[in-house]
């Protein structure tokens, strides 16, 4: 079975990146868009729609084996245009990777460690982050594998204690629904879902041309994810409630709070899951990060260096404290959608529009 | 190499300096409970009473003496909470921390000057405050129903938040309004009730329940233990306790049924445009106490008379509590939230005037008791 031996890396891989801040803050921001409470439909719908833009980023991609898009883009475009093409795609990976660490940091700041400063927390995540991409590529899938259960099994956790605060009657009525608004929700919750981009970073190092095996890592990665979101909406619904959900900055945090043991200090689960959750944070900042350096490496034509990894690492960082408080942060996060539309379709459908044109050519 | 490996060494120590919040759990002033009062004086209008937790009271710990309370109540007045909360630093050396509290108490005079939404939001918007702390209503002073003495736990606010659990025993005890929930009911805009507590004989008890509007976010009104038997019937929330027949409502002596299992359905039908509720409780309980010597339980029908005199009962019970939630116009029975449901579409149209609706909603009521037994012995 040699797809499995394969796959099965990567599908961690994208598993691991997908996840991040979305499981925390998205059900306030589909709550405020959708406030219904079938509103994890918009969930499924976003998972379908980043589904097949990651099929059509694969049909891109599998023109060019063992190439990354940093480089195709001079190969097709030109030059100067590719490398500036390039460089979009690599100032998202930095912008996403500042947005996510900020609200880890602020989520820390708010619930752990209120009196250390910010930018020490970001500055302990980013330097380990920073030596973990140092060491390549196969290093930080193993890490990922290494840290995966663990991640599920918080997330286990937290279900499992959360099932018996559900109230069954928040999230009703089920069938009763307003469709107009579930599709704008599709809006916020595709955004979740990124992450599956960076297959064309990873197809640099493994050959996916078939698309059997391509459609099988993708498949379950977005599906798991798309599960794992699903679930979480309904246990925060069904925990908070749609009207308390608009309303609470970060809900699953304050969900993993309504849980209660019967003793006495056996009692702050949610400390727990945050030290899960900023794993899963670590793993998307590691993929972003690794992806910033070789699209900078590839476009300038650098070797892999400490200095070029040092360089990102305070971009990351000096970004990431630019904001001066959580409500600047949020409106940054529609900014950055923008950057995402740019690389994840604009992009990719110039290269490939473009792709078809050097065809001919030939 | 070496040199490389004692720099590397070094610089781990920048690492290993312990963390930078590390807070010592003996310098904490853990609460347990806090009071919140109204005073009449024109600047300080609100007092706080925390209940601190005196490690070093408590029986069996490593410095553990016998004497003196394991709790100390500090009363602090202030124009707003956080304010009060912060000079408590003036009098006791170790800062409050509220991330284990128990239980939060009101009280009738705050809840009538102030509205419970600004009331709580610095407890929401602080994240040491938990969604599970208990919430009550007092008529007394706040600072008096956490000083009272408690008998099987070591700290008052325990006791207190304990009380609620027994809401499968009695009727009369409505389950623990978590904080989480009182969040959720002003968030969604509905009027809800707040288990009341007083003093009785030195000794701390539930009593019935304080009402507060969807409107002014107030106190408006109060509910009797019985109402609150009603309303439990109402909203599906007997898991226990028991339906007295008393001997004015039979021809026979009074009995007493134990519930022991119970459910309500509530079903908003829609017919011509008119709104209806359909209340349909479901119980099947079993003989008790049985003061009529005349009554033989071997004898086939025995239970029919219970049967329909229980039913009658509760049902009048709830036509009770119904009537008074209708009289004030305050949806606390969750009719609303029921409509919503079951008839989204309606609810869609209908729901800014759902004030006026309610007071006029039409409501059918329908007991079936099953009584399934009379115990392990019958001595009549």
């Amino acid at each position: 079975m040699q797809t499995n031996q394969h796959s099965l890396p990567i599908i961690i891989f994208f598993i691991s990146t997908i996840i991040g801040v979305g499981i925390v803050t998205l059900p306030r921001e589909t709550a405020t868009i959708v406030g219904q409470p079938n509103m994890w439909i918009s969930v499924i719908l976003g998972g379908i729609v980043a589904f097949i833009n990651a099929l059509f980023l694969f049909m891109l991609m599998k023109k060019y084996p063992l190439k990354t898009v940093f480089d195709i883009a001079p190969e097709l475009v030109g030059k100067w245009i590719g490398k500036l093409l390039n460089l979009i795609f690599v100032c998202y990976t930095i912008a996403i990777s500042a947005y996510i660490i900020r609200t880890m940091a602020e989520i820390v700041n708010y619930y752990l460690l209120d009196k250390t400063p910010k930018f020490v927390v970001l500055l302990v995540l980013v330097l380990s982050c920073m030596y973990l991409v140092s060491t390549g590529l196969s290093n930080i899938l193993l890490f990922l594998q290494l840290y995966f259960p663990l991640i599920l099994l918080t997330f286990l956790l937290l279900t499992l204690l959360s099932i018996k605060n559900i109230e069954p009657t928040h999230l009703r009525p089920i069938l009763y629904m307003d469709g107009i608004d579930l599709l704008r929700g599709v809006n916020s919750t595709f955004f979740s879902f990124v992450g599956y981009e960076l297959l064309m970073v990873l197809s640099g190092q493994y050959r996916l041309t078939r698309w059997k095996p391509v459609v099988f890592i993708l498949g379950i990665s977005i599906g798991s994810v798309c599960f794992i979101y699903v679930l979480f909406f309904i246990l925060n619904i069904g925990v908070l409630s749609i009207e308390e959900l608009k309303v609470i900055t970060f809900p699953t945090i304050e969900m993993a709070k309504a849980i209660e043991f019967q003793g006495f200090f056996f009692e702050r689960f949610e400390l727990l899951f945050l030290f899960g959750w900023i794993i899963t944070i670590f793993t998307t900042l590691t993929a972003y990060y690794y992806s910033a350096m070789l699209g900078v490496c590839k476009t300038v034509n650098c070797k892999k260096s400490l200095l070029m990894n040092a360089i990102i690492g305070l971009l990351i960082l000096t970004l990431s404290l630019v904001p001066s408080g959580i409500t600047e942060l949020f409106s940054y996060g529609t900014y950055l959608n923008y950057l995402s539309y740019a690389s994840l379709i604009a992009i990719p459908l110039l290269l490939f529009l473009f792709s078809f044109r050097k065809g001919a050519m030939k | 190499m070496k040199k490389g490996v004692l720099i590397f060494f070094s610089l781990q120590l920048l690492f290993l300096t312990a963390c930078w919040d590390s807070n010592e759990i003996e310098d904490l002033g853990m609460i347990m409970g806090i009071g919140l009062d109204y005073n009449e004086s024109e600047e300080d209008v609100f007092s706080m009473t925390n209940q601190y937790v005196v490690p070093n009271n408590i029986e069996g710990t490593q410095f553990g003496s016998s004497g003196g309370d394991p709790y100390q109540n500090i009363t602090l007045t202030g124009s707003n909470f956080f304010q009060i909360i912060r000079e408590n630093s003036l009098e006791t050396d170790r800062p409050p921390n509220y991330t284990h509290l128990k239980s939060m108490v009101l009280t009738e005079r705050l809840l009538k000057e102030e509205p419970l939404k600004q009331l709580i939001s610095f407890f929401l918007r602080d994240h040491e405050f938990r969604r599970t702390v208990a919430v009550f209503i007092t008529k007394e002073s706040s600072a008096d129903i956490l000083a009272v003495e408690p008998t099987k736990e070591m700290f008052p606010a325990v006791q207190l938040k304990e009380l609620t659990q027994n809401h499968d025993r009695s009727l009369y005890v409505q389950d623990t309004l978590k904080f989480g929930e009182v969040s959720k009911k002003i968030t969604e805009g509905a009027s809800f009730v707040i288990p009341e507590v007083g003093i009785n004989k030195g000794r701390i008890r539930l009593l019935g329940a304080g009402i507060i509007s969807d409107k002014s976010e107030q106190i408006v009104g109060w509910l009797t233990p019985e109402e609150i038997a009603g309303l439990k019937w109402i909203t599906n929330e007997v898991s226990g306790g028991l339906v007295a027949i008393k001997k004015e409502n039979s021809e026979a002596d009074q009995a007493v049924l134990e519930i022991m299992k119970a459910s309500t359905s509530i079903e908003p039908v829609l017919k011509e445009g008119q709104l209806t509720i359909q209340l349909k409780v479901k119980s099947s309980l079993r003989l008790a106490e049985d003061w009529e010597i005349k009554r033989d339980v071997f004898q086939e029908g025995w239970e029919k008379e219970l049967k329909k005199q229980g039913e009658q009962v509760v049902k009048e019970e709830m036509e009770h509590v119904i009537s008074i939630a209708q009289e004030q116009k305050l949806d606390y029975l969750e009719f609303g939230t029921w409509t919503s449901i079951k008839q989204p579409a309606y609810w869609q149209k209908h729901h800014k005037d759902w004030e006026r609706i309610f007071s006029q909603l039409p409501v059918t009521i329908d007991v079936d008791f099953t009584l399934t037994g009379y115990g392990t012995q019958d001595i009549n």
